[in-house]
């Protein structure tokens, strides 16, 4: 289906627009899928505790948890890092609003030593590749009558000794730091901090992306109505000229459509 | 608000740990330690004062190379507690808690014959893991002292 200037520019700023919502939320979703490994692999290693596993089945365990956790930090940072970024391309003439995201990151950092502290891990994990120092297992006697049933339970701690000076962590952040962070206490706080973010983003974008999503949906009724059935998969090409390789521009706008990520928000 | 370690119940009859006792064990790089403490409900009924024994580990048994040692020899350290209590002390005393670090086994006990207990542990033969033990005795009830080192 032919397109003329005007309604490419309005396709190609409507996906812009979506794209940067659908960012947003994909990102925040694997800061989220990366919180629940991290979970799982403490839960694995509890297991291989509790069943007395091989050395190498623990060591594995271990590195299942150290490998999840830096995971979570760094698509942490990946999130925080472009926020602004994409809420920008979502409302690009609105400083105002743009800010409320920035002070809100702002925020949470000055008040919550959490904050501060995953946000300071980035760059200890980049370069040491490590994060988890030491794993606590408790196990207790339950039900007295039955001598033998046990209760297990499993704490992994960053230390601050292990982490080193001011030259390997900030300086401002350390000198807050008690000896021992627990690391579940950490994440869950953290993860609260950053809902709290990702809410002031969706709220900002979220007009916007209605538009948008409304504009693409006409564009595709429009080709069906034209063409019948549109499939899977459009997309919008721009090209040079009469031939169909010269392709200057390409994107596709189905996608965005029929998504059904944002259906399934769970802030 | 942060929730809590949802605790596992377990079935497995060979766990590494003697029945009434409750447990801790930090695992970091080159650190390792275990705590035995003796559950609340069983601690009620010991009777005694308490006597510190500790037994340093014999030189030379941990080696950096070996990722296991620590647990091996935490396990001796625990057959050893039946072998306390019934072979040295005659059924006179309740291990109360036991420490074990790469250093060495502190086993706390509570004796109703503490005079017996110390000359039984003098004359006996060391097991070959452990350097000799010092006793010392320790001015708290059983209760108190478990619950201190629990802290």
């Amino acid at each position: 289906m032919h397109l003329d200037e005007p309604q490419f520019k309005e396709l190609k700023r409507a996906r812009k627009r979506l794209s940067s919502e659908y960012a947003i939320k994909h990102k925040y979703h694997l800061v989220r899928s990366n919180y629940i490994l991290i979970k799982q692999a403490l839960d694995e290693l509890l297991a291989c505790y509790r069943e007395q596993a091989s050395v190498e089945v623990m060591n594995n365990a271990k590195n299942k948890l150290n490998a999840s956790v830096n995971n979570f930090i760094l698509s942490a940072r990946t999130y925080t890092a472009q926020l602004k970024r994409h809420v920008q391309a979502c409302v690009p003439h609105d400083r105002e609003q743009v800010n409320q995201v920035t002070q809100r990151m702002e925020l949470e950092y000055q008040q919550t030593f959490t904050y501060r502290f995953v946000d300071s891990l980035y760059e200890y994990v980049s370069y040491y590749g490590l994060s988890v120092h030491t794993v606590q297992i408790d196990s207790c006697v339950v039900d007295e009558s039955c001598e033998h049933k046990r209760a297990y339970s499993l704490q992994a701690f960053i230390e601050r000794d292990y982490l080193g000076g001011p030259t390997d962590f900030r300086a401002s952040v350390l000198k807050e730091t008690p000896a021992k962070v627990n690391l579940r206490a950490l994440l869950d706080e953290f993860m609260e901090c950053l809902a709290r973010i990702h809410k002031v983003a969706c709220d900002i974008t979220e007009d916007v992306s209605k538009q948008s999503h409304g504009t693409v949906r006409e564009f595709i009724n429009v080709f069906i109505g034209e063409h019948g059935q549109a499939g899977n998969n459009l997309f919008v090409v721009h090209t040079i000229g009469d031939a169909a390789d010269k392709t200057y521009d390409q994107f596709p706008i189905s996608m965005y459509a029929e998504n059904h990520a944002t259906v399934y928000e769970y802030c | 608000m942060t929730q809590a370690n949802e605790p596992r119940l377990t079935q497995a009859p060979e766990s590494r740990f003697p029945p009434r006792f409750d447990t801790t064990e930090n695992i970091s790089f080159n650190h390792r330690m275990l705590k035995l403490f003796l559950a609340e409900h069983y601690l009620k009924t010991v009777q005694g004062s308490v006597l510190e024994v500790n037994f340093p580990w014999q030189s030379g048994l941990f080696s950096y190379a070996e990722t296991n040692a620590f647990t091996r020899y935490s396990d001796q350290a625990i057959d050893f507690i039946s072998v306390l209590t019934t072979d040295i002390s005659h059924n006179h005393c309740d291990v109360i808690f036991l420490e074990v670090d790469h250093n060495r086994c502190l086993y706390s006990v509570a004796s109703t014959q503490p005079q017996q207990l110390f000359n039984a542990l003098q004359q006996m033969q060391c097991p070959t893991i452990f350097a000799a033990p010092a006793v010392t005795p320790i001015d708290m009830t059983a209760c108190q002292y478990v619950r201190q080192k629990r802290e």
